[in-house]
């Protein structure tokens, strides 16, 4: 399984939620967590603490991408989505088992338009439970700090991660 | 019988219009009046860089001769008709023709004309404009609309994201802020 974040998935739950645990046990679960370059350049752009970068440094795969021609012209200005799309749908095309992390309304749309496996953050954090590498009681205290930060959760999902 | 041959459906112009009002929009509706109609052509346009249609600058943006002149003419044919509120719908004969026609069309021009039409289809007026002016600035150089779009503009940029119709790097483009910023300031609801 390959799961391949957007930088507002990483903003969220490495940055504000300080998760770091349920990422290292999907390494040791054979998870690969992929990071796009453009991704990376747009986390990158805030001057964040070395033990954020050691972390992801040693936990994510930061690649190179080859966009797709078809996906371009959805993400003019957005070259992190391109790139997390295109990838995801590479993979896909190759079938191997993958999702793309997109909060982003517009970006998700572009994807499901384009028949491309999507799952926002709290669709990330319910993979995790099932997969067993996060417990319940970790999820809802998860849900409680999403309340404390400026992304916002629908009481329907946050009801999801109790 | 063939609406094609019939009614020279292979018009770049008179084939997209087909396609496009066949094409159910987020509200469960076709039908769309010729402002939208407009605006969904010159987006569809945008994504794929088509420039099979001309557009020029006028009172409210780009648009169209071609696009009019084909409107009525496929009123003219039975194939579309106009509602009283002034939208467009196809006929029974036009659903037909459109039919016959999206065999034609490649799939990658029929997904921009269903992403263009799900874009715009649950706009207001002014978001309209909006995401149109800003998304293509030199189509307003002659709108009378532009200077009090302009006013609004954080409001309504921050409204077409809340909507999805535009990303945060977009929205901070828009607004010279970085992705940062704009969920710092305008926050971003987590899908699922």
């Amino acid at each position: 399984m390959k799961i391949i974040f957007d930088s507002s998935s990483l903003i969220l739950l490495i940055e504000k939620l300080g998760l770091r645990q349920p990422f290292r046990n999907c390494k040791r679960r054979g998870i690969e967590l992929v990071i796009p370059q453009a991704v990376w350049a747009e986390f990158t752009e805030k001057d964040n603490d070395a033990e954020l970068l050691t972390f992801i440094g040693e936990i994510f795969d930061i690649i190179g991408v080859q966009v797709s021609p078809e996906l371009e012209a959805f993400f003019k200005d957005d070259s992190g989505e391109l790139e997390v799309s295109s990838v995801t749908k590479q993979f896909q095309d190759q079938g191997i088992e993958c999702f793309s992390v997109i909060d982003e309304k517009y970006g998700a749309r572009v994807c499901e338009n384009n028949v491309i496996k999507t799952h926002g953050s709290i669709g990330l954090l319910l993979y995790l439970k099932n997969e067993g590498l996060i417990t319940s009681k970790e999820l809802t205290a998860i849900g409680q700090k999403i309340k404390s930060t400026n992304f916002r959760i629908k009481k329907e999902h946050l009801d999801l991660l109790k | 019988m063939s609406y094609i041959e019939d009614y020279g459906l292979d018009s770049f112009v008179r084939s997209r219009l087909l396609i496009l009002l066949g094409l159910v929009d987020t509200r469960g509706q076709k039908e769309a009046g010729i402002l939208k109609i407009n605006k969904e052509l010159r987006y569809f346009q945008y994504l794929t860089d088509e420039k099979n249609i001309e557009f020029s600058p006028f009172n409210l943006g780009d648009v169209s001769d071609d696009i009019r002149e084909n409107v009525d003419e496929l009123v003219e044919c039975g194939l579309i008709d106009q509602k009283p509120d002034g939208s467009f719908f196809l006929t029974e004969d036009g659903e037909e023709a459109e039919k016959e026609v999206s065999k034609d069309i490649p799939t990658k021009e029929k997904k921009a004309l269903a992403f263009s039409k799900e874009q715009l289809n649950d706009l207001s007026t002014d978001e309209l404009l909006g995401l149109m002016y800003f998304l293509l600035p030199h189509t307003a150089v002659h709108s009378t609309e532009i200077k009090r779009i302009e006013k609004k503009k954080e409001d309504l940029v921050k409204s077409l994201y809340h909507k999805g119709k535009i990303s945060a790097n977009t929205a901070g483009k828009w607004l010279n802020l970085s992705k940062r910023d704009i969920i710092d300031n305008f926050g971003l609801e987590l899908a699922a």
